[in-house]
């Protein structure tokens, strides 16, 4: 199967044979186009449980699971299958609703469902009810199933205190064939190679495939492309995912820096990073719901590029640096100038994220805040990381105000910091901070918020800053 | 419950339980099939063309390469559409000139998706601009753009009078006179609007996302002119629908129309954003309010006139409810009402219809008036509420010719204010220091329900199992599992022997479907008839395997059939059915109740108590109360959902869910859920909403019980206006309640030159 790099080429790549695991069965991969997403698939074959609502990952109703390995042990990890393309599953196994009772007797998640009320108009039912199943046979959970797990899911008919009770009401997975997989290890991505889609498993296979065709387009989680495709029918010629790259996956923490693979899901950044401060968490439950947490990465979050993304504004008060791997070799640039302009990155052509570095020891305040009209699971208004040290007699010695949705890009505001750095933490500080971000910032108005409210959101943002952390 | 229910004929053994929904084992396993999972060999996929532009004249459309591209099977336009409007609304199913930006121009089928997507492209249409209007009040000025031969105006303002308001407002104590504005905001379900059309020689099956099978059964037979009998409408699973699907609309015509072209059946589903923006949503209101109290506390005079924006089209006459008439014992009232049309998207009673709307305006006025005069806004409002006995309108006409029965309103709110601890409201309203404030407030709300035809049949089977068969629809409301419950009830076969089949208009009777607190009301009574029908049927049957005891001396009771003066002589009722050999099929046809002067109607109180940061703006719902009487609660499981769910809805609009247009194209600026932001379980704590169920028994409905699905949905805006003021002191008059709009209030309180944070 394995063929010599050298020899790839658009039009030469040796094709090889994908399939997947479909609610236990070998499933062939021959959609007309590497666009076709796992939940019309699925749909496609008869599996209708799964439901088209919104097609952009915001209501879940679609929820199907994977088996994933999460640092040597097997879990269900639930996901958004309209936000998959079809070859992106290629090794997996996948599990529908379908699967669920196909011994005849229903799950216990489904007992739960149905006995607390959890299912009124029941459209949404399924994507509850494998959010909830991934929750139940999560390896170490202990006591109650967690009702955050299905966050990502949207309910119109009840109040959610029914599915919350029936979260609550369920105890440890049965002793049963799916609990029985998680002892096994989950599958490894292999190399993939069909028409319009590629998927290595180095970094130096990606940059040779890129190299060799320039107008490839990198897909890591697919949050932010399958939206593309699914609402504004764009297609791309040759899609690389990077899924399979061990190297962008990694997670590793030493003395004085913390790296992050570029194509590691959210989930598993909070998962990994066991030291981090609570703002990580926090910061990682606003940027989006369990299920596209599940999937997103912070390389795609970068590479957007943005001006709202969440990832940005945490990662420049982090004062973090981004390692990138091109042809002409590796090379580490401050996220600070990684921004050049609207939606645009100093990546050059053929070039990719492979990870994220955060000095350490961090801030020891720091805080990370998102306006925006839903708590969770939204886009932001105004996104603001804020990070101060302070010397023994209370002055700070080092600031960092970075904002998101203020300008045409993230921006840290270099002369609020200057102006912060050497003087007491005090109301003074925070006008001073204000009246720089008055005369610095330049939001645009849009039917988000004008660029008044982002002002004087941002504003209200460093005083509220200050009112939580002062001496 | 606290007690057993009971019945002159005795306790009830069913009904007033909890339990779980009888289809839910279908909706748990993802077996339950919606119209959009539906699969027809050979069935087609259709794909909808639709204006650029807010108001337009189409000048030319050429569909020639459309029709020539491989795999399209049925291209039509606004020439292929009858001109018989959709349930006559205005709207033929395809328009010339389109009236707002995302109507349908042009529709085809083809073999799949993709090429479906591929071939709109290839249909080529010249349009030339109209002007265009998007404000209810701006469309009916002089010169405003017209989007129909006789005006923007729908029909003739709508005016309702009661006493003499100007007399009543000038013999007032007090007076104040308010505008509260609710945008037009969306009101789906997780369902998008779906259909599949079939025809076979000239009969017609469509399966539709409808709350309404009989009416889109009677749109489609009058525009194909076909007898009632060639159609079938199918809503056997519907995904939500909260008004937006209870009446017919553009896509089930569409359907229809390519798949009779086509000759093959064809599915029409809309994406998130086709639903958004075609669909029936809740209408935005203008409401001026002037209001006049006396120093005893009385209510005196009450106006309202409103403006709504129906829209392009309108599913039907969006309009208020009747919260300024029937709620209050108010002498003197006047609504006045301009239905008027403008160049967005269509709309139409959605969840509450015009009551959220009307709610808002009226209670945050009494809020606002009881603050001024110095009264508790509680106390006020429950001197003023009308009870038993009191002259209410039988209709919505002004005259009070009828008297209010069954009205627990008061109990509601004694219960609901003692839940919340009334008494921790604050005195004055902003008084707190510090960056968060908390605050009370209380809304009230009443509706009817129950009206129109209701009908069902019950069977019962030779195996003693039964059925219930209705043609209004179970969206989410859990009207398959209570309509089994009564037919249950009455015939006592256990719950479990039934299976019911929802939304079929081949096989149950005419019914007018599920919308406006009817289905439980109405069908229910249906229902109940139908299951006496089959009862007294069986009990016939059985009298000569009991020593010809005559019917009325006979009662089954769990399947068993007994005489009553000898329970030791019985006969299974299996043994019945199979002697007799054939079923057991009753009738239910109903219509209104006959009440005489008799009113009753279904209130609710609701409380919400929130914390505003005055940094930030953000309001923090803490608690909510709704305290509802629902007469007897047929399933409190079901009860309790409707009323979380339903507030829940109510909450959303304070916060979000707000369809914005942009002035210089008309366009929709908020097509998705990210914009929309319908609430996730993260953004309203579940446990904060607390359902009080009001002991009581109604008249109308089956065994006492009253509808409810609407009135939860109701004051949700005023209770956390209301809450929002207690809380800092100010007043929002504008939903939604942005962080910005709190904000610039608080801003606004503050002195001149002062620091803003």
């Amino acid at each position: 199967m394995r063929s010599s790099i050298t020899t790839l080429s658009p039009t030469t790549r040796v094709k090889t044979a994908a399939e997947f695991l479909l609610n236990g069965r070998a499933v062939a991969i021959d959609a007309a186009s590497p666009e076709t997403t796992l939940l019309d698939f699925v749909r496609a074959r008869g599996l209708t449980g799964a439901k088209e609502g919104c097609a952009e990952g915001e209501c879940g109703a679609c929820t199907v699971v994977m088996v994933v390995d999460e640092g040597g042990r097997t879990t269900y990890r639930p996901v958004n299958s309209c936000l998959i393309f079809l070859p992106m599953v290629a090794g997996h196994e996948i599990h529908t609703v379908e699967s669920l009772a196909a011994g005849g007797r229903l799950a216990d998640v489904q007992e739960a469902m149905a006995a607390a009320g959890g299912s009124q108009c029941g459209y949404c039912t399924p994507g509850f009810v494998m959010s909830l199943f991934a929750e139940q046979y999560r390896p170490g959970r202990t006591g109650p199933c967690d009702p955050r797990s299905m966050a990502g899911n949207l309910c119109r008919c009840t109040g959610y205190r029914p599915i919350r009770d029936a979260a609550h009401s369920l105890g440890p997975a049965p002793d049963d064939d799916f609990r029985a997989r998680l002892a096994r290890p989950a599958p490894r991505l292999e190399r993939v190679e069909i028409d319009g889609f590629s998927r290595p498993v180095t970094t130096d296979e990606c940059v040779e495939i890129l190299k060799q065709d320039p107008a490839a387009t990198l897909v890591a989680g697919g949050t932010d492309l399958c939206v593309e495709s699914n609402l504004r029918h764009k297609r791309w010629r040759h899609l690389v995912s990077v899924d399979g790259i061990a190297e962008l996956r990694d997670f590793t923490e030493s003395a004085d820096v913390v790296r992050i693979g570029a194509a590691l899901p959210l989930t598993d950044i909070g998962r990994l990073w066991q030291s981090a401060p609570p703002v990580i968490s926090e910061w990682l439950e606003l940027f989006a719901s369990p299920l596209i947490r599940n999937r997103a990465t912070l390389g795609g979050n970068l590479a957007t590029a943005s001006p709202i993304g969440d990832s940005a504004p945490i990662l420049l008060a982090l004062d973090a640096s981004v390692q990138i791997a091109g042809s002409g070799g590796r090379r580490t640039m401050s996220l600070a100038s990684f921004f050049t302009a609207y939606r645009r990155t100093a990546l050059g052509p053929g070039e990719i994220i492979t990870a994220i570095e955060i000095p350490t020891p961090l801030p020891d305040t720091i805080r990370f805040y998102k306006v925006a009209k839903r708590r969770l699971d939204d886009i932001s208004t105004v996104a603001a990381a804020m990070a101060i040290d302070r010397d023994g007699s209370g002055r700070v010695r080092r600031a960092r105000f970075a904002f998101g949705g203020v300008a045409a890009t993230p921006v840290r505001i270099g002369e609020a910091e200057a102006a912060a750095v050497g003087q007491p933490w005090n109301e003074a500080a925070v006008e001073r901070v204000q009246r720089i971000i008055d005369r610095t910032l330049t939001p645009m108005s849009d039917h988000r918020g004008s660029r008044d409210y982002r002002l004087q959101v941002s504003k209200s943002l460093v005083e509220k800053f200050w009112w939580e952390t002062r001496a | 419950m606290a007690q057993q229910p009971t019945t002159p004929g005795g306790p009830l053994n069913v009904i007033g339980k909890r339990g779980p929904n009888i289809d839910a084992v279908e909706r748990v396993t993802g077996r339950a099939k919606y119209t959009g999972d539906i699969d027809i060999p050979g069935m087609l996929v259709a794909r909808v063309l639709r204006s650029p532009h807010a108001h337009a004249r189409i000048a030319s459309i050429d569909t020639s390469k459309a029709e020539a591209f491989r795999g399209v099977r049925a291209v039509i336009t606004y020439k292929d559409a009858p001109k018989v409007m959709i349930w006559g609304n205005r709207q033929y199913a395809l328009n010339n000139p389109v009236r707002f930006k995302g109507e349908a121009v042009a529709a085809l089928a083809a073999v799949d998706a993709e090429t479906a997507e591929k071939a709109l492209k290839l249909i080529a249409v010249q349009y030339e601009p109209l002007p265009f209007v998007l404000d209810p009040e701006e469309a009916l000025k002089p010169g405003a753009p017209q989007l129909f031969e006789d005006g923007n105006l729908e029909g003739m303002p709508r005016i309702l009078n009661r006493g003499n308001i100007e007399q009543g407002l000038k013999e007032s104590d007090k007076v104040i006179e308010r505008m509260y504005h609710c945008p037009t905001m969306w009101s789906g379900g997780m369902e998008p609007r779906a259909c599949v059309a079939q025809w076979e020689g000239d009969k017609l099956t469509l399966w539709a996302s409808t709350q309404s099978p009989f009416r889109v059964h009677g749109s489609l037979a009058a525009m194909f002119g076909v007898p009632d009998g060639n159609v079938r409408i199918i809503a056997s699973y519907v995904g939500g629908g909260f008004g937006t699907k209870s009446a017919p609309h553009t896509d089930e015509s569409l359907a229809a129309l390519l798949a009779r072209k086509a000759r093959l059946p064809v599915k029409l589903q809309y994406s998130r954003e086709e639903e958004i923006l075609d669909s029936n949503t809740r209408f935005e209101t203008r409401i001026y309010v002037r209001v006049g109290v006396k120093k005893d506390m009385t209510i005196n005079a009450l106006e309202l006139k409103a403006y709504i924006n129906q829209g392009a089209y309108h599913t039907r006459l969006g309009g208020l409810g009747n919260q300024a008439t029937h709620t209050y014992k108010t002498v003197n009232v006047r609504t006045e009402q301009y239905r008027v049309h403008t160049n967005i998207p269509n709309t139409g009673p959605t969840r509450g219809v015009g009551d959220p709307q009307e709610d808002f305006a009226v209670e945050s006025a009494l809020d606002e008036i009881a603050i001024e005069m110095g009264w508790d806004p509680m106390e006020f409002k429950l001197k003023n509420i009308k009870r038993n006995g009191d002259p209410i309108a039988r209709g919505p006409a002004g005259v009070e010719d009828g008297r209010l029965i069954t009205q627990v309103l008061d109990r509601c709110i004694e219960l609901g204010a003692a839940r919340i601890d009334w008494t921790r409201r604050n005195a004055a309203a902003g008084g707190q220091p510090g960056p968060k404030a908390r605050g009370i407030g209380i809304a009230l709300t009443e509706r009817g329900g129950g009206g129109g035809v209701g009908g069902a049949s019950v069977k019962v089977n030779l195996d003693g199992s039964a059925m219930v068969f209705y043609s209004s629809t179970d969206i989410g409301t859990g009207s398959r599992t209570t309509l089994a419950m009564i037919a249950a009830e009455v015939l006592s076969i256990p719950l479990s022997m039934f299976r019911t089949t929802a939304g079929d208009t081949e096989v149950a009777p005419y019914d007018g479907g599920s919308q406006g607190n009817r289905t439980l009301q109405g069908t229910g009574r249906a229902v109940q008839a139908a299951a006496r029908d089959a009862l007294d049927q069986i009990l016939a049957a059985a009298g000569p395997m009991l020593d010809n005891t005559a019917p009325a001396d006979l009662e089954m009771r769990d399947s068993v059939i007994r005489v009553k003066a000898d329970p030791s002589k019985s006969v299974k009722l299996a043994d019945v059915m199979q002697r007799r050999g054939r079923s057991a099929v009753g009738l239910g046809n109903t219509t209104a109740p006959q009440t005489g002067m008799n009113v009753e109607r279904t209130t609710a109180a609701h409380f919400a108590e929130v914390e505003v940061d005055r940094e930030t703006g953000k309001v923090r719902l803490l608690r909510y109360i709704a305290a509802h009487d629902l007469g007897r609660p047929i399933n409190v499981t079901v009860v309790e959902n409707q009323i979380e769910g339903g507030s829940i809805q109510g909450l959303a609009l304070t916060q979000g869910e707000e369809m914005r247009f942009d002035k210089r194209t008309g366009g929709c600026l908020t097509g998705s859920f990210l914009d929309l932001k319908p609430p996730t379980m993260m953004d309203f704590d579940p446990r904060l909403i607390e359902a009080i169920i009001v002991p009581n028994e109604g008249v109308t409905g089956p065994y006492g019980a009253k509808g409810l699905g609407e009135n939860p949905c109701h004051p949700g805006m005023a209770a956390v206006a209301n809450a929002i003021y207690n809380a800092i002191g100010v007043r929002l008059r504008e939903v939604p309640f942005s962080r910005g709009a709190v904000l610039a209030g608080l801003n606004a309180q503050r002195p001149a030159g002062s620091r803003t944070a």
